[in-house]
């Protein structure tokens, strides 16, 4: 316990000192630049970011981006999932839906952003390509993992005449759960990158791609960098926050042990 | 009354069961005997309608509701001993969490219904599936290795109330005693041909 208690305390050392050295890397590398237009202090972007939080408007844009994004990644999930399921289940689909799939794989985000907002509303914009990000990826493992489906345990379901819809709720989706964590967990920094980027390229009203975009067309380079601060700030933590809920989800006595995939002993 | 007739049955094409043919009665326990590799496994498979023979014919496992312990316990490890138990039957919730409360507390088990399989031992995991069939409204009840790890006393505790499980039960066993315990009839399979 104790021991435990000391490690963590190393652990939080340690990332404190790698922050610091990495805020007095560029605090040194500005100071020998002397060119705020160029690269402002870490001092500098604090500044800025605090100024900016003052402004009614951060909040606004902030929402916007995270409900938007936030919209697009769980409409991801939900029909990634779907896609995942039917092209496991049906050749047929597979064989219609892989090119889709691989298109969206293989196509650059700019282009794609660019081709999209001929398309879309600059408002709905970022929300769908954070959902096409996702999509894929999401779509991909739920694939694989209902085909890796334990044999034994969809045997026994066919045995006791589950029934398609009692198979899939009892058995194939709690097998899937890992690998759906797993895409979600990545996914979330990929729809974020994807939709903040779309954001600038649009010009969306009420988010953080605007304000970005707009500081650096002004040359206030401190606010940009208080803005891309500010969309790390909120990858990571969304990225935290959803490794927590999954922590929580997982202890649950139901799925605890579940990534350990017992059935496969 | 089910029939076998001239049945060829195995894996990749390659028959494990050569030309069998064998009548089971319409009620009682027959037991499977005979060495490894003979085909017992195969059999069961072919009665549960999971395999399908390569050649012959089977006569009266049409629309036959079979229930069956498999060799491993095939438990799904998200779900309590309990709703293992429960989750084939076509009851309404409530009726089918007490119909399988009943059976586990044939197999001894009532005290464990609400743990999860990895926090059973695996004499109770083997139990818990031998409820899970015998739960499970049957014509016939297939048992492959089902008394694996029981003791001597729990494994008889366990056969009484598996012999009422269904009309028709067919045991695969090693162990000629458990046939004789369950008052089966005997069929022995012949050693693989080399």
């Amino acid at each position: 316990m104790y021991e435990t208690k000391l490690e963590t305390r190393a652990t939080c050392l340690r990332s404190v000192l790698v922050v610091l050295f990495w805020l007095g890397l560029w605090q040194l590398i500005s100071v020998l630049l002397n060119y705020e237009l160029l690269l402002p202090s870490p001092v500098q972007t604090a500044k800025s970011l605090l100024r900016l939080m003052g402004e009614a408007s951060f909040y606004r844009n902030v929402y916007g981006s995270l409900s938007r994004i936030l919209t697009g990644y769980l409409c991801a999930v939900i029909v990634g999932a779907l896609l995942g399921a039917l092209t496991a289940a049906s050749g047929f689909f597979n064989a219609m839906l892989r090119p889709l799939r691989s298109f969206i794989k293989a196509t650059p985000v700019a282009s794609m952003i660019l081709v999209v907002v001929l398309w879309m509303p600059e408002n709905s914009m970022p929300g769908f390509m954070s959902f096409l990000m996702v999509l894929p990826l999401v779509w991909a493992n739920m694939q694989e993992s209902f085909r890796a489906a334990d044999p034994q345990l969809v045997e026994m379901a066919r045995l006791y005449r589950f029934g398609r819809r009692k198979t899939i709720r009892a058995v194939y989706l709690p097998q899937s759960l890992p690998a759906l964590l797993s895409a979600c967990t990545t996914g979330i920094g990929f729809a974020w990158k994807a939709g903040v980027a779309a954001e600038v390229l649009a010009r969306t009203a009420h988010s953080i791609g605007k304000p970005l975009v707009e500081s650096k067309s002004n040359l206030l380079t401190a606010d940009m960098f208080a803005w891309t601060a500010m969309v790390v700030i909120l990858s990571i933590l969304l990225e935290r926050v959803f490794a927590a809920l999954l922590k929580l989800f997982l202890k649950t006595p139901r799925w605890e042990g579940l990534l350990d995939t017992p059935h496969k002993r | 009354m089910i029939r076998l007739i001239n049945v060829d049955a195995g894996y990749n094409g390659q028959p494990v069961l050569r030309n069998l043919s064998l009548t089971l009665p319409e009620t009682g326990v027959v037991a499977i005997l005979g060495p490894s590799g003979s085909g017992k496994t195969t059999l069961l498979r072919v009665l549960s309608s999971l395999l399908s023979p390569i050649s012959g014919h089977i006569e009266g496992i049409a629309g036959l509701r079979v229930s069956m312990v498999f060799q491993e316990d095939r438990l799904l490890p998200w779900y309590t001993a309990l709703e293992n138990v429960a989750l084939p039957l076509r009851l309404p919730k409530k009726q089918a969490l007490a119909h399988a409360m009943q059976w586990l507390a044939y197999m001894d088990l009532s005290a464990f219904a609400h743990e999860y399989p990895r926090a059973l031992s695996g004499g109770m995991q083997r139990r818990a599936a031998i409820a899970r069939a015998c739960a499970c409204p049957c014509g016939l009840l297939l048992l492959d290795e089902p008394f694996k790890g029981l003791d001597t006393a729990l494994r008889l505790r366990v056969m009484t109330r598996v012999k009422t499980a269904a009309p028709l039960t067919v045991l695969v066993t090693h162990d000629r005693e458990d046939a004789k315990l369950m008052g089966a009839g005997i069929v022995e399979l012949a050693a693989p041909a080399i």
